[in-house]
């Protein structure tokens, strides 16, 4: 063969490889639907390859923690059932961004884990989720009896995700700070008022120590509407941000760095990129935060500390029209596009009514004994080396006399809604705008957001 | 009839052999990989966001549910201040950014030009910040310039200043601080193709001018500037469209805050396709983005001819 015609041929396999490349992609054209509807090609895998597997989206971090490997090891120890993760760079809620994308082009990764409401709703009512209804039904499943309220459903009235998790929000406070400072520490029904002082007797800024720690996330912002019970929508689906606790909610979540200087102030939090885990560094008395963080303090190898952690319940308006607590609920589903459903299904049922013996979270379970329960939370104290107690826990989370409510508001537009209040809230907390002006701004743009949803959809 | 067929391909195999003889046929076989991949990954994709721009696909649904609306994306751009704000901020953002890496990029040039001791490692210094990370550039400016505890605001109130700025979480200071930053970053670039045209500049046109009486700065003004005038032409351009299209610097430093003081548009897109889905939106968004830097560049290129000189 003539040199030149192996140089054109060579260049030719390199333009015949990038198109392939380029061109690649791993979509399946079945369009089977729901779950347990097994697709031709999942059959022809299995006849090459007699392990049966399921596939799940994780984020980078989560991949990587020592209680997600044991979880898996156990699932696949009881069912035979692998788990392949599907690693998504990013944290947290940021790899939705990506796995968006992967379920438009077709990516047949077997289960999403929905990590907050907004996001359940979001894959169940957009279609791309596999409906459990027929399947469960098949297998005798009764996942009412399980769940109970926790069990959503979609639009259409049919269930596309089991819950695993249905966290309360909680006070973790920093025993070392609360004895430097001589302050007893709190527990049982207490007001916010409360809250502040003790804050301010834990606070010595000369030494870098704050009585109180919370993020940026937007539920801080107005949850205190939300202890009121006060809705995001009005009935004929407008925006309620006009609604006068919105407006206390975000003053008073304000002037907690502001005014009363017990934690750091949102331009402080922003100018020094203070962390969602910042509360481990041990600068802080309390941090109210979601009962999903307790995980954190079982994990000393990440976050290792000369202090001791304590848990109380959450603090309520002074008038006692705010008694409740809040939280959220997360779930699996199962991609409509899943390679591997039937082992998807047995995944997500699994996880559902297991994954809180490894997290530390509350379960979304209903039919728990009370003997499960302080069997869970005595195992969590084990984790933590008796830190908080069983009886902590329950007294901080059970047993309280409060009512609860959803944490986030959920409805039209939802994410606009609550980036929203983020944006024009934090001009608010800067001291760049009045409180009037704000909440006439976010009233303004949230409703605009809500009829462009309507429009859209 | 069939020898003909049969004629007819091996012409067209002969034609296709005898490619890479010819110069054209070589030239095209060269190119071929880059263009493919040209149109792959530039090409395509500017078609399909034109055509989803005009779609509704502005929920997270399958795209074979979705349908052609014609302008609406379009005309719902008139009616969200967001995003025209945004715009504007990108116009702001542009007044600040480019100005500065180009004067700062050929004072820094002229400087490196010079003959002085350590001249090869201040040569190399100044890259560093064009090969930095930009999420560890994000962090040092970050500290440097946090308004409570960091050490320039503290230079600056040891100095006496009373009001000190609030550098990124200003809502008046967030987007020059960022443009700065940007320009710091940016500046070796500018700053090694000035340096590399000053030097390509005929030394007898600086005699001819000194042998005039021309001085220091008529030399710059009347003899380098317009002999580098197609490099800065270049310059120009290539910062003007870089400008539009800076996206992380701004996601890093502020993410758009605060409120939306610095929310560009390429974030506004991002954030507009890929924490609300809404594609068609940003589709539309983008494409009158692509739109105004495409005049832009129109008109610089219409008007090089009154001051690049070839």
């Amino acid at each position: 063969m003539k040199r030149n015609t192996k140089v054109l041929l060579a260049v030719l396999l390199s333009v015949f490889m990038l198109t392939v490349v380029a061109c690649g992609s791993n979509d399946d054209t079945s369009s089977e639907s729901g779950a347990g509807a097994s697709t031709e090609s999942n059959e022809s895998n299995e006849s090459n390859d007699a392990v049966r597997k399921v596939t799940i989206f994780e984020d980078a971090k989560r991949s990587e923690e020592e209680n997600l490997k044991k979880m898996y090891e156990d699932f696949t120890n009881e069912t035979g059932i692998e788990v392949e993760m599907v690693v998504i760079p990013g944290d947290g809620i940021e790899i939705f961004k990506k796995i968006d994308v992967q379920l438009v082009t077709g990516d047949q990764t077997d289960v999403i884990r929905l990590s907050n409401p907004l996001l359940i709703q979001k894959y169940m009512n957009n279609g791309w989720l596999a409906p459990l209804d027929d399947v469960m039904a098949e297998d005798g499943y009764d996942a009412e009896s399980i769940f109970g309220e926790f069990l959503r459903e979609g639009d259409d009235g049919k269930t596309y995700v089991l819950p695993y998790q249905a966290g309360k929000w909680a006070v973790y406070y920093n025993k070392k700070i609360f004895d430097e400072a001589g302050v007893p520490y709190p527990s049982g029904y207490w007001t916010w008022d409360e809250y502040i002082e003790t804050a301010k007797q834990l606070t010595d800024k000369n030494n870098g120590i704050y009585g109180s720690y919370m993020l940026d996330y937007d539920a801080y912002l107005y949850m205190l509407a939300r202890q009121y019970e006060v809705e995001g929508y009005k009935e004929d689906g407008t925006s309620n941000y006009d609604d006068p606790k919105f407006a206390e909610a975000l003053q008073f979540f304000g002037d907690l760095g502001n005014v009363h200087e017990i934690q750091p102030s949102w331009l402080e939090f922003k100018s020094s990129k203070l962390s969602w885990d910042g509360f481990m560094s041990g600068n802080y008395g309390m941090h109210f935060i979601g009962s999903w963080y307790s995980s954190l303090f079982a994990d000393q190898a990440t976050y290792p500390r000369d202090w001791e952690v304590g848990i109380t319940q959450i603090p309520v308006p002074a008038d006692g029209n705010g008694d409740n607590n809040f939280g959220v609920d997360s779930g699996y589903g199962i991609n409509k596009s899943a390679a591997n459903p039937d082992e998807a299904y047995e995944f997500i049922k699994w996880m559902a009514e297991n994954q809180y013996k490894y997290a530390g979270d509350l379960p979304a379970r209903v039919d728990l004994t009370e003997d499960q329960i302080a069997e869970l939370f005595q195992d969590y104290s084990d984790s933590v080396n008796g830190e908080i107690t069983a009886e902590d826990m329950n007294n901080a989370l059970f047993t309280s006399d409060l009512g609860f409510v959803d944490e986030k508001i959920v409805g039209p537009a939802a994410t606009e809604y609550g980036n929203i209040i983020l944006q024009e809230g934090e001009l608010y907390l800067v001291g760049q705008t009045s409180l009037e002006d704000t909440v006439q701004t976010i009233k303004q743009r949230a409703d605009k957001a809500i009829e462009d949803a309507e429009t859209d959809s | 009839m069939k020898s003909t067929t049969i004629n007819s391909k091996r012409s067209l195999l002969e034609k296709i052999r005898l490619l890479p003889y010819q110069e054209k046929g070589a030239a095209a076989i060269f190119i071929l990989p880059f263009m493919i991949g040209f149109l792959l990954l530039n090409i395509f994709p500017i078609i399909y966001s034109f055509v989803i721009s005009f779609m509704d696909y502005n929920t997270l649904k399958p795209l074979s549910e979705v349908s052609f609306i014609g302008f609406q994306n379009y005309f719902r751009i008139m009616d969200d201040p967001i995003a025209l704000s945004a715009f504007v901020k990108s116009f702001q953002y542009t007044l600040v950014y480019v100005p500065g890496v180009m004067i700062f990029g050929f004072l820094l040039a002229l400087l490196l030009n010079r003959t002085f001791a350590l001249r090869g490692i201040a040569r190399t210094m100044i890259l560093m910040p064009y090969v930095a990370n930009v999420v560890a550039v994000a962090l040092i400016w970050s500290i440097l310039l946090n308004p409570t505890n960091g050490p320039v605001n503290q230079f600056l109130s040891l100095l006496g200043v009373e009001n000190l700025p609030l550098w990124l979480v200003g809502v008046d200071t967030a987007l020059p601080t960022i443009a700065l930053i940007n320009v710091w970053q940016s500046l070796a670039f500018q700053t090694i193709v000035f340096l590399a045209a000053i030097q390509g500049v005929d030394k007898s046109l600086y005699e001819a001018a000194v042998i005039d009486g021309a001085n220091k700065w008529q030399k710059i003004f009347h003899v380098t500037l317009p002999s580098i005038s197609p490099t800065t032409f270049f310059l120009l351009v290539t910062s003007i469209i870089g400008s539009f299209q800076n996206y992380a610097t701004v996601r890093m430093l502020t993410n758009g805050g605060p409120g939306n003081a610095s929310r560009v548009i390429s974030l506004n897109i991002y954030e507009e396709a890929f924490a609300l889905n809404h594609y068609s939106y940003a589709s539309a968004q983008a494409i009158v983005l692509f739109l105004i830097v495409l005049v832009l560049t129109i008109i610089q290129w219409k008007g090089q001819k009154r001051w690049v000189h070839y």
